[in-house]
């Protein structure tokens, strides 16, 4: 036998056992060992890297649930908290219940042993808040911002934005509140990166001092993080962003950021993309052309993106076949008298969405998606169960009363209906029935379909051309996540993804909503990329 | 008109066709392979378990060896100890769904080893990384998987002089390039 069995073994078959580790500190600790190792090591890292990337341009990826009933002690379940990793950890702060009561707690997710450790940290705590950002700089962690819902007494309060900074130690375990001169007004919802000693907020939900109502920003402020003064960056006129919160940030290079979505309002959220060059004193806006519209997510406000090499992941409904014509179907249409109606279920369903036309404000501005999906889903469902697509859906469906809907089937003298048979037309009126039960028992009962979150993805290897382009990819797989959530947070690990929290929610009925309690999450999700094969 | 005698002959034929037939069926199903490990001992083994290693699966249509005619296949990679011993896990293993065409979604765990699994790799290191040798030769992905993830669960959890020690490996950092690779991030490098 050799010095040391594991010298026996080829590089391949070495690296392929370390392949089988975690890959962090497990993994840092084994380059240690030795040269030989340390090689076998980066050769892993380079591997599971380029596999991940791989998997995300190939829509080709793994999701893993850890549900919180795995690990003990667990973090409360939360929405509109903020992640950041940091060497073998993901921090999680704030966040708030279904009850708007906010959270002030700093949680800690050992990534290796994929365990949460809630870190008893020393010196003068944050406010409890929501939507507020958290970045690392060196061993620290940058807390700014957020948001809080006051206790319901005194009765006169509104919620609070907060400016306050604060700065946790993480080898001290210590909070440290940062009073700063020249603060930028209270935010939340805003975005932030860290280049260099500067960490660069831009945007969010703002109450400057003087205002009376919140307004949405698209202010500038970059914080030196050595003397810990703000400044407001100016930025060259012409066309820049419109004020939004809930936006996407990366860093693409030491000078450039892109800002992707966002939202303006309850009834308008953005799909435009923006590069800030940060060169120079007066820094410039760049609009990015977005193409592939087709394939854009239908939400990057509440759901977060992350860069992966030159993509940045969104995670959004996986979009059904049929679905998306019928949401983006001019409204003229609607109002089109059935003289032509195509058999084909389409038109109908366009219809369907028609019989609430005083319910316009759906429609978030651009994309012109319709708030109450959930009910159009089970409109779909029965049109598909029914195989009737007719305007007679429609019709029926638009009485008010059950015994009206009976009736008006019955009643109905079209003579194209002749060839239906009784049992059809019984089973479709079961149906109508069912549904219009449902719709009026509440969300919960509603939700018949469950929709799930998969992947989408923005190219942004060219953005930094003389003209920015931004390409929406079309979906090659569809690999199920978990059910559609939004507000939770997506950051990267080590050639994986992690998703934590989060609302489980059709952003699009979020103000439906009554009891969302068994709604909100503490799962994580891991996407990863498919085995390593040797 | 054939007689009642000639009915009871090709009756007779018949079933000797059968049962030939039958014979042949289980014959060409369980034949029997022989396996020679490095140091001349010769097992013999199933076809069907043998060719759980795609190294041998290969080498028979490869080289067209008819398994009618009992071939003997050296393995000289392979002792007769650990030959043994691969014969014994696929024998166990033998009936296992074949792995689906790509486990890619399966989760990648060392925590699923099957009890007669481990109970099998409570062997020492010189045997394990043999197996392991073996199973790479071989072309044995299952035994590969099974022995790699006990060895992964060996290094689990331990500090780099603690793996050192358990497996034997010279340090040949100097002091200042451990404290480099200490502090390197093997995830920074450019894609």
């Amino acid at each position: 036998m050799p010095n040391s069995v594991t010298e026996s073994l080829p590089d391949e078959v070495l690296e392929f056992i370390l392949s089988h580790l975690p890959p962090y500190k497990d993994l840092h600790d084994c380059m240690q060992v030795s040269k030989r190792w340390r090689r076998c090591v980066l050769n892993v890292v380079r591997t599971r890297q380029r596999n991940l990337y791989r998997a995300i341009i190939d829509f080709d990826v793994r999701w893993e649930r850890i549900t919180p009933a795995d690990m003990a002690p667990t973090i409360t379940k939360r929405y509109s908290h903020t992640a950041v990793v940091h060497d073998n950890s993901m921090f999680v702060f704030g966040g708030c219940t279904c009850a708007m009561t906010t959270f002030n707690d700093l949680w800690r997710l050992d990534l290796s042993k994929r365990q949460w450790i809630r870190p008893l940290a020393m010196g003068t705590y944050p406010s409890p808040k929501a939507c507020s950002s958290l970045i690392k700089h060196k061993d620290s962690l940058v807390l700014f911002g957020g948001w809080a819902y006051p206790p319901s007494y005194p009765l006169y309060q509104s919620w609070h934005l907060f400016n306050e900074l604060h700065v946790y130690d993480i080898v001290a375990n210590r909070w440290t509140c940062i009073s700063t001169v020249n603060t930028p007004p209270p935010v939340a919802g805003h975005s932030v990166s860290i280049l260099g000693d500067w960490m660069v907020i831009f945007g969010g939900l703002q109450k400057p001092s003087t205002a009376v109502h919140c307004e949405k920003s698209n202010d500038i402020w970059k914080l030196n993080l050595d003397t810990w003064t703000w400044h407001k960056q100016e930025v060259e006129t012409g066309p820049k962003p419109n004020g939004r919160f809930g936006q996407t940030q990366v860093i693409l290079d030491k000078d450039n950021l892109l800002i992707l979505g966002g939202s303006g309002g309850p009834t308008f959220h953005y799909y435009d993309a923006w590069i800030l060059n940060m060169s120079g004193n007066m820094w410039k806006w760049r609009k990015v052309e977005i193409v592939g519209k087709d394939n854009e997510p239908t939400n990057i406000w509440s759901n977060p993106g992350c860069k992966i090499g030159d993509k940045i992941v969104v995670l959004n409904r996986i979009r059904e076949a049929n679905n998306s014509s019928i949401a983006y179907y001019p409204k003229t249409t609607w109002c089109v008298n059935n003289q032509n109606v195509p058999d084909d279920g389409r038109l109908a369903r366009i219809d369907l969405a028609a019989r609430q036309p005083d319910k316009d404000d759906n429609v978030n501005g651009k994309r012109g998606i319709l708030r109450n999906r959930k009910r159009e889903a089970d409109d779909e469902d029965l049109i598909n169960s029914s195989n009737l697509a007719t305007r007679e859906n429609v019709k029926i469906h638009g009485l008010p009363s059950s015994s009206g809907l009976n009736m008006a089937a019955f009643n109905d003298t079209d003579n194209r209906r002749f060839h239906i048979s009784e049992t059809m037309r019984e089973k479709r009126l079961a149906n109508l029935l069912r549904v219009e039960e449902n719709s009026t028992k509440g969300t919960y009962k509603r939700e018949k379909k469950t929709h799930y979150l998969g992947v989408y993805l923005l190219d942004i290897s060219q953005v930094l051309n003389e003209n920015p382009v931004a390409t929406w990819l079309p979906p090659k797989h569809l690999s199920n996540g978990p059910e559609e959530t939004i507000l939770y947070t997506l950051v990267e690990g080590k050639s994986e993804l992690i998703m934590f929290g989060g609302i489980q929610k059709d952003a699009n009925s979020l103000s439906f909503s009554m009891n969302l309690s068994s709604q909100i999450s503490n799962s994580l999700h891991f996407i990863t990329a498919p085995n390593y094969v040797i | 008109m054939p007689t009642l005698g000639t009915y009871k002959l090709q009756v007779q034929e018949k079933l000797l066709q059968v049962a030939r037939l039958v014979n042949k069926c289980f014959k060409t199903q369980m034949p029997n392979i022989k396996l020679q490990s490095s140091d001349g001992e010769t097992f013999e083994v199933d076809v069907e378990i043998a060719k759980c290693s795609v190294t041998i699966k290969t080498m028979l249509e490869d080289l067209g060896m008819d398994d009618e005619e009992e071939e003997v296949v050296p393995l000289p990679n392979v002792n007769s100890a650990i030959l043994r011993k691969v014969i014994q896990w696929a024998t166990y293993h033998k009936d296992d769904p074949p792995p689906p065409e790509d486990d890619e979604n399966k989760e990648k765990r060392t925590d699923d080893i099957s009890s007669w699994d481990a109970d099998f790799l409570k062997v020492d290191q010189g045997t394990l990384f043999e197996l392991i040798l073996a199973a790479n030769y071989l072309d044995i992905k299952g035994l590969l998987d099974v022995t790699c993830k006990t060895v992964a669960n060996m290094i689990k959890g331990k500090a780099p002089e603690e793996i050192r020690k358990t497996f034997n490996i010279k340090n040949d950092f100097t002091a200042s390039e451990e404290e480099q690779v200490r502090k390197e991030n093997e995830w920074c490098e450019e894609k």
